[in-house]
């Protein structure tokens, strides 16, 4: 295992400038992620709309309806004098105001559906968002009623369950913000591994088949099959680390949101983009063969193949004719596989995703054929 | 010594697209052998290795090491070799000691065994004291040591050195060549590649002489400097030297040259007896006085000249 021993070696040598990637990277995702929760959150807040409750009934429905209300709202005493409503109003104290008239609940007992009155400042969504939360309200306590229950359960029923509405509605909130913080991870991660990948890779080939170390080496008695073998080892050695090391950061950034599904196919995906960049790096230090081509390479093949395969922009702002350049770039296929995934439910539906999967396979199955045939014709 | 023959090399053809750099060329090492590869810039010693190595392909000929047929899988025969190239082949990036440890390991498994064996082989070139140095930071000679640690440090039965005293300081060399003087006594057959005559003559045992890819003459020191007709040269230090008396000088047995330049006449020899004796004489007879008298023997680089009609060192 000498020469994987080497590789290793030599893949420490390198390691501070992978690191270099690694860290930024994790560090900016960290940065993203913590700065969009925070951001949702105050969302969240935002809706919590200052509100008062005219209560003529003072019945326990009136009471039910008032604290489901002020659950997710902000419920402002108020004596209920006219003038200073509209005062309030006028300066955003309040942003509505529910009137709920005498009589209501023994309306409401008797199957009746009593109107409710209300004032809400004009053009504004608020009071659309409260008129919902009132209708959604009462229809679940109707229909709480119509099971033949007692009005005090009813009540306790709606609240309970509109809370538990509620609460899941906020998580689904979360869920659809920060799924495309998780999305916007792997799909900027191709740049930072083709980066990174080709300068450490290929540095570690460089230094490999440099003619005179590699010369010397074939005078041995270690067959260049058998050295070849171990430095394939030490690459999807090194490949699979980075993969597990990004996945580790993915799944501690985006655990709690992300479905199991939505973590194994991206997984994937980025597996296959891995083992892909594995061989176009060990590819480009055969061809290379100088630590300055190979920089200027590395530059212009990560750069140029994010850009054009949708990394950095959007595939969907691009033009037709960039797109069918972009085609022929694996990056391309990790990111429409990448945004395909977001979708699927179900390994069945993921057809699509696994297609780009393949075509990834197939530019890492070329790139390595590509490598062996030069690293034959050194001879 | 009479040894098994441990490298044989017939009518070996080598081309570089038109350049002709091996001419059937033909060689036999003996077991024990301190042999010398000796020519001048482009005759064809690097090629010559190389392609025993395996390490080139040849048009013609045929190459046998240990007895048996070399290949480029030859693994069982690549085992028992050591080679240090002409070129310095070591890996920037690992220390002395990583660097001679892993040439070492792609011979030698075993990690104790190896761990002495690097040690030895430090040890031996005198680098010790540099293990954890990066090649970098070694001087010219000390990296042209570290070259030769790479190559020997499993302990082979065969090594080859091109030319590894290149561009070293003298100190530097005549530890090289102890070393290999060592390594032959410890028993290994040792093939030495040179431009130097010196060296050559101090260490080897036997020597082939190439120019033009082609060798020329095969045979010991002696045996070399034998088959030519140069035998010693004769200076005399003579402050007034009368330039008629140069034809008598001419004259004498077995002289085939004479020159006076800068007070010192200078009598070149065919092989003889009795030369410096009869000279002498003839200078006090004719009572000419003279000062300081040397004599030299032939060199390799006579051997060269007479064969070739060149100059070895440019
Ligand atoms: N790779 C090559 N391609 C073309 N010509 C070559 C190559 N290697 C060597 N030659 C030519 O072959 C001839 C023999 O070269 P070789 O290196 O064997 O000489 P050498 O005796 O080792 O010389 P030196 O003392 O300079 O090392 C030279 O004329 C050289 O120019
Ligand atoms: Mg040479």
């Amino acid at each position: 295992m000498q020469t994987f021993k080497l590789f290793m070696t030599l893949l420490k040598r390198n390691l501070p400038s992978v690191s270099i990637y690694v860290v930024i990277f994790a560090i900016i995702s960290v940065v993203i992620t913590s700065s969009n929760q925070s951001s949702s959150a105050q969302l969240y807040q935002d809706e919590a709309i200052p509100f008062t409750v005219i209560d003529e009934d003072k019945s326990a429905l009136s009471e039910g309806l008032r604290e489901y209300l002020a659950q997710k709202n902000e419920y402002v005493e108020h004596s209920g004098a006219v003038e200073e409503l509209q005062m309030d109003m006028y300066y955003r104290d309040i942003y509505y105001v529910l009137i709920i008239p005498e009589g209501f609940e023994e309306g409401v007992k008797a199957g009746e559906e009593p109107t409710l009155q209300n004032y809400k400042i004009k053009d504004s969504s608020v009071g659309y968002y409260m008129d919902l939360a009132v209708e959604s309200y009462m229809s679940t306590l109707r229909a709480s009623l119509a099971t033949g229950v007692e009005l005090s359960e009813a009540i306790a029923t709606t609240g309970e369950a509109m809370q538990a509405s509620a609460e899941v509605s906020m998580q689904q909130k979360e869920n659809t913000s920060t799924n495309s913080i998780m999305q916007g991870y792997f799909q900027t991660l191709p740049y930072i591994l083709l980066a990174m990948l080709m300068n450490a890779l290929g540095n570690i080939m460089i230094s490999l088949n440099r003619e005179k170390v590699r010369l010397r080496a074939n005078c041995s008695s270690l067959s260049m099959t058998k050295r070849n073998l171990q430095i394939a080892l030490g690459t999807a050695l090194f490949g699979l680390m980075i993969w597990v090391l990004f996945e580790v950061i993915a799944l501690v950034l985006y655990a709690k949101q992300e479905s199991a599904i939505t973590f194994a196919l991206t997984g994937m995906n980025t597996l296959c983009f891995v083992l892909m960049t594995v061989a176009l790096s060990v590819m480009i230090g055969f061809l290379a063969k100088k630590e300055a081509v190979l920089s200027a390479v590395a530059i212009i093949v990560s750069l140029g193949a994010s850009f054009l395969g949708g990394v950095f922009v959007p595939l969907e702002v691009m033009g037709e004719g960039i797109i069918k350049v972009a085609k022929f770039l694996p990056t391309y296929w990790y990111v429409t596989a990448n945004s395909a995934i977001v979708n699927v439910a179900e390994f069945s539906e993921a057809g699509s995703a696994f297609a780009g999967m393949g075509i990834q396979l197939l530019f890492a199955a070329a790139f390595f054929t590509i490598a062996m045939v030069a690293s034959r014709k050194q001879k | 010594m009479e040894g098994k023959t441990v490298i044989k090399v017939e009518n070996l053809v080598k081309r570089y697209k038109e350049l002709v750099a091996l001419d059937h060329f033909n060689l036999e090492v003996k077991e024990g052998e301190v042999f010398g590869l000796l020519g001048p810039n482009g005759s064809g010693k690097s090629t010559t290795m190389n392609c025993i190595l395996g390490l080139l392909k040849y048009d013609k000929g045929n190459i046998e090491v240990f007895g048996k047929k070399m290949a480029p899988d030859s693994y069982e025969v690549k085992a028992m070799i050591g080679v240090v190239p002409q070129e310095v082949a070591v890996f920037e990036e690992l220390t002395v000691l990583e660097n001679v440890d892993y040439f070492c390991g792609l011979y030698v498994n075993d990690k104790a065994t190896r761990k002495q064996y690097v040690e030895e082989a430090l040890e031996f070139v005198g680098l010790q004291e540099f293990k954890k140095f990066y090649p970098k930071k070694l001087s010219g000679g000390l990296l042209r040591r570290l070259n030769i640690a790479c190559g020997i440090a499993h302990k082979p039965k065969l090594i080859f050195l091109d030319e590894p005293t290149v561009a070293v300081d003298p100190q530097s060399r005549n530890k090289i060549l102890e070393g290999i003087e060592q390594l032959n006594a410890e028993g290994a057959t040792i093939v030495y590649t040179s431009h130097y005559m010196e060296e050559v003559e101090q260490i080897c045992t036997r020597i082939a002489i190439m120019d033009g890819g082609k060798n020329l003459a095969i045979g010991t020191n002696e045996e070399l400097k034998n088959m030519i007709k140069t035998g010693e040269t004769i200076q005399v230090e003579i402050l007034d030297f009368p330039q008629a008396q140069l034809e008598s000088i001419r004259a004498l047995p077995h002289v085939y040259r004479a020159e006076y330049e800068e007070n010192h006449l200078k009598v070149h020899y065919t092989k003889g007896q009795r030369n410096l004796v009869r000279l002498l004489d003839y200078l006090k007879e004719h009572d000419i006085t003279f000062g300081r008298v040397y004599s030299e023997l032939p060199t390799l680089n006579d051997v060269f000249l007479e064969i070739t009609g060149k100059e070895l060192r440019d």
